[in-house]
């Protein structure tokens, strides 16, 4: 299963109708946008490769020390973390903790700082440079800088998303789906864009501020999250998506530091630099899509026909890890290494249950290794404390796209049972915490194993 | 209007200029053995014309019938209605016009065949999704309508905006873009005219090309670069002028490119229709015909594709072919006669596309050529477009 970097970069260019077949002259695909340079240096999953010179921004964020690190970047998220964080990032960072894998083409390395000025103005008091004020850095990504700032207009506090502005190609295409898909988002469970700057050197887009995201969060609260949350969690992220895909909209790059977490315990997704609105039937798309560890098995395999499916399988993952503590399939180094991760667990698909398999293009099946399926609860064990959290789990990670569960679906699955009726039934845009008796449960303290021992010992002396 | 758009033509020039334009961009690096789609391959379960043996047009089975009544869609709709009232920015899909509209369509039609009930197996057809889908593209298309005449405040005439097409549907040949970006181009040129009176007709071709540069971020997945369509245009404007026409063009749309285009309907109505792919295709060209026309540039994208599709079933009429059925009325929102006169404007753009296509001197006439191609079918060239059909309606046209 392994793809050389050459087979893969043809297979970047698979399009749909009207599309073109010309031959490969430079070896090179050039994304819109962005540097051959530094395109070339992707390795074939699109991760930054191990050399280390890539990532100078994120070595400034971690500590700078960078020898045998494996790559890492801060990714497109819009990582929220202040001055705190930053410190504890780098504690946490320097240890063992696998590095957290990034987003799919967003990459740019221009980061000079240009004088900027307001390109147009109107009656409008927005889309103004001056109506807000600029504060702390929270958080740098491959192409984009987010800060905290203060909305003099509405009188309170938001994030702001500076996109460096290419040299060459004006607005990235990320930026431009970003927010024209945003802007057709109004929902509880999604980030509010109330505004985009653009000017020659810069596109900021005006968010509103939510103090975490579930990566974080993750950290905080290691061994695995308070069973309610875990449902108050992924009903709302199900509640926002079954909203995107209501209105044709793919997410693309669902993962923890892809989902805010207010105080209060809203869930909210972000960043749509990598979603798109879909056609119906589907466009072929590129399968360079979502972070390695939340890509479907059918995505990995090269698929490019994929929809709403892809963001289920994406959920399920999230699912786990809330669960668990730990990240359902974390693999490393490249593409056959984490369908290994994923087949170890759900055990390697068999063309007789998935008929489909063997026409996917990176279908090589003498290279997979051959494992029976095992049950989730066995691999998690805290999954056995909840129930039905291994059902839905199973129904959102079923290898076969077309039997994975549809948002919708998945909110009506019994897990949810136990929750207000009420909350099925609410507007768009109220909060899932509007409903009387929807609260954030404090999260368990979870002890070393030594301690709980010695607690059981001292237990039985008694 | 003819020296303010520059251009290389798309004879010597460009074939001179493509081979350095192919050396230095993405899109000549695309991949050798990529498939082409299929034009109606994955349209629907039922595509007829595909294989021989397809037997009679509705073979459904009793059971596979169900009324409508109370799709998922309509319900879902009725439930956003009872909600409590919210900001008018976040109603949702004009519920109530749009529930409205349902009803009237439904309620003589208990027996419409739900189209998509065979799809839950096919991922690429999202049954699940699709009636809420398509009822948000109509309340979209609404939200950002280009009004009629909408130029009437701007110094740009129809004539131009006809001229600045044809020359697009080159550059989109030139380009191989998908068929999506020619119609977002389009439509980001008369949002952009409607909003924006000081246009020039000078600047009117960096409009154009700058919208086909937006267009190709949102749905490409290897855009062309900003270099590209600046040697298209023969350097008659450089990168700079393009990334100030480009935020211009981002502020005036307020990043709005959602809007849905006559394309996403088509495919609906072709699967309801279990049209052929000849068929198909005639409906794509009567639509791409239409995209210079000034006078139909402010009509739904919805009723266009509708009125495509049943102009080019009447055309292409074969035994199989049952017209314009219930269940097209009801998945295409319109039913016959409210498409008729549209029908006959299609009809005679077809006579003017047919006269030019026989005069080797005639001008804008890149659609009809492109269609007469065998990749598109030669579809251009039928001789059912000369029948009597396409007369007679034209001939209504000018009345």
């Amino acid at each position: 299963m392994s793809i050389s970097k050459s087979t893969d970069a043809v297979d970047l260019g698979t399009r749909a109708e009207g599309g073109g077949c010309e031959s490969s002259e430079t070896g090179h695909r050039r994304s819109n946008g962005y540097s051959e340079e530094c395109l070339g240096r992707l390795e074939p999953n699109g991760n930054i490769p191990k050399d280390g010179s890539l990532h100078r921004g994120w070595e400034r964020l971690a500590g700078g020390d960078s020898v045998g690190r494996p790559p890492m970047s801060a990714s497109s998220d819009s990582r929220l973390l202040d001055e705190q964080g930053r410190s504890e990032a780098r504690v946490v960072l320097r240890h063992k903790r696998p590095p957290r894998p990034k987003s799919e083409c967003l990459l740019s390395q221009d980061s000079r700082v240009s004088k900027r000025y307001s390109a147009f103005g109107g009656d409008s008091p927005f889309g103004r440079q001056e109506a807000y004020i600029k504060q702390d850095m929270l958080g740098e990504g491959s192409y984009a800088t987010v800060y905290k700032g203060y909305s003099n207009l509405t009188q309170q506090t938001v994030a702001l998303k500076e996109i460096r502005l290419q040299e060459e190609e004006g607005a990235p295409f990320t930026a431009i789906r970003e927010a024209s898909l945003l802007k057709e988002l109004k929902h509880a469970n999604i980030v509010i864009l109330h505004d985009i700057i653009h000017t020659r050197s810069a596109l900021t887009f005006v968010f509103e501020y939510v103090h975490t995201d579930l990566s974080q969060y993750l950290e905080k609260h290691p061994g695995g999250l308070h069973g309610r949350n875990v449902q108050l969690f992924l009903y709302q992220l199900l509640r926002g998506l079954s909203y995107c895909h209501e209105r044709r909209i793919l997410h693309r790059d669902l993962k923890p530091q892809n989902l805010l977490i207010s105080q209060i315990g809203e869930l909210k997704l972000a960043d749509f630099g990598l979603a798109r609105a879909k056609s119906v039937p589907s466009h072929t798309y590129s399968h360079e899509v979502v972070t390695l560890w939340y890509r479907p098995p059918d995505v990995l395999l090269g698929s490019t026909e994929y929809t709403t499916s892809l963001d289920m399988w994406g959920v399920g993952c999230i699912l786990v890890e809330m669960i668990a503590g730990v990240p359902c399939f974390p693999g490393v180094r490249d593409v056959s290494d984490q369908l290994d991760k994923i087949f170890r667990v759900m055990g390697t698909p068999d063309p007789r249950v998935w008929p489909a398999l063997t026409a996917l293009p990176n279908y090589k099946p003498e290279r997979l290794g051959r494992y029976r399926a095992r049950r989730l609860a066995d691999v998690f064990p805290r999954m056995a404390e909840m129930p039905h959290a291994e059902s839905l789990a199973n129904r959102l990670l079923h290898l076969a796209p077309e039997r994975r569960a549809a948002a919708d679906a998945a909110r009506r699955h019994r897990y949810f049972g136990d929750l207000p009726a009420l909350l099925s039934s609410l507007p768009d845009t109220a909060s899932v915490f509007t409903v009387p008796g929807v609260r954030l449960h404090p999260e368990p303290k979870h002890f070393a194993p030594a301690v709980l021992k010695m607690a059981e010992q001292l237990r039985k002396k008694h | 209007m003819s020296q303010a758009l520059r251009t290389t033509t798309l004879g010597s020039n460009v074939i001179r200029n493509e081979n350095q334009l192919q050396a230095r961009k993405g899109l000549a690096t695309r991949s050798t053995n990529n498939a082409q789609r299929a034009v109606l391959g994955e349209i629907g379960n039922r595509v007829k014309g595909l294989s021989v043996n397809n037997g009679p047009v509705k073979a459904i089975s009793a059971d596979a019938r169900k009324p409508l009544v109370r799709s998922k869609a309509t319900s879902s709709i009725r439930q956003k209605v009872e909600a409590p009232p919210k900001p008018v920015e976040s109603k949702p899909f004009s519920a109530l016009e749009e529930n409205k509209k349902l009803n009237a369509y439904s309620s003589g039609l208990l027996n419409v065949d739900d189209i998509d009930v065979e799809d839950s197996d096919n991922p690429q057809l999202v049954s699940e999704y699709i009636k809420d889908i398509y009822l948000y593209l109509r309340y979209m298309e609404d939200k950002f309508r280009v009004s009629e005449n909408h130029l009437r405040d701007s110094k740009i005439t129809g004539k131009m905006r006809e001229i600045l097409i044809d020359w697009l549907v080159q550059v989109h040949l030139k380009f191989k873009l998908l068929h999506e970006t020619l119609y977002l181009t389009v439509a980001i040129i008369d949002r952009f005219l409607q909003v924006d009176s000081s246009i020039s007709p000078a600047q009117l071709q960096m409009v154009g090309v700058t919208a086909m540069w937006i267009a190709s971020k949102y749905e490409e997945i290897y855009a062309p670069e900003v270099n590209d369509f600046v040697v298209i245009a023969d350097k008659s404007f450089d990168e700079e002028q393009m990334r100030v026409m480009e935020r211009q063009i981002l502020s005036a749309l307020r990043f709005d490119l959602g809007r849905p285009l006559p394309l996403h309907f088509l495919r609906r109505n072709s699967k309801a229709g279990c049209v052929d792919n000849r068929q198909h295709t005639l409906a794509k060209y009567l639509m791409e015909l239409s995209l210079q026309e000034y006078s139909l540039a402010h009509l739904r994208v919805s009723h266009l594709a509708a009125a495509a599709l049943c102009l080019s079933l009447k055309v292409l009429q074969d035994e199989e072919t049952e017209g314009w059925t219930d269940v097209l009325t009801h998945y295409s929102f319109y039913p016959e006669n409210e498409l008729r006169p549209v029908m006959c404007q299609l009809a005679s753009l077809v006579v003017k596309a047919n006269e030019k296509l026989n005069d080797s001197r005639a001008k804008r006439v890149a659609v009809a050529r492109k269609y007469a191609t065998k990749k598109c079918l030669c579809i251009s060239v039928l001789p059912e477009l000369s029948g009597p059909v396409i007369t007679e309606l034209a001939a209504e046209a000018a009345v």
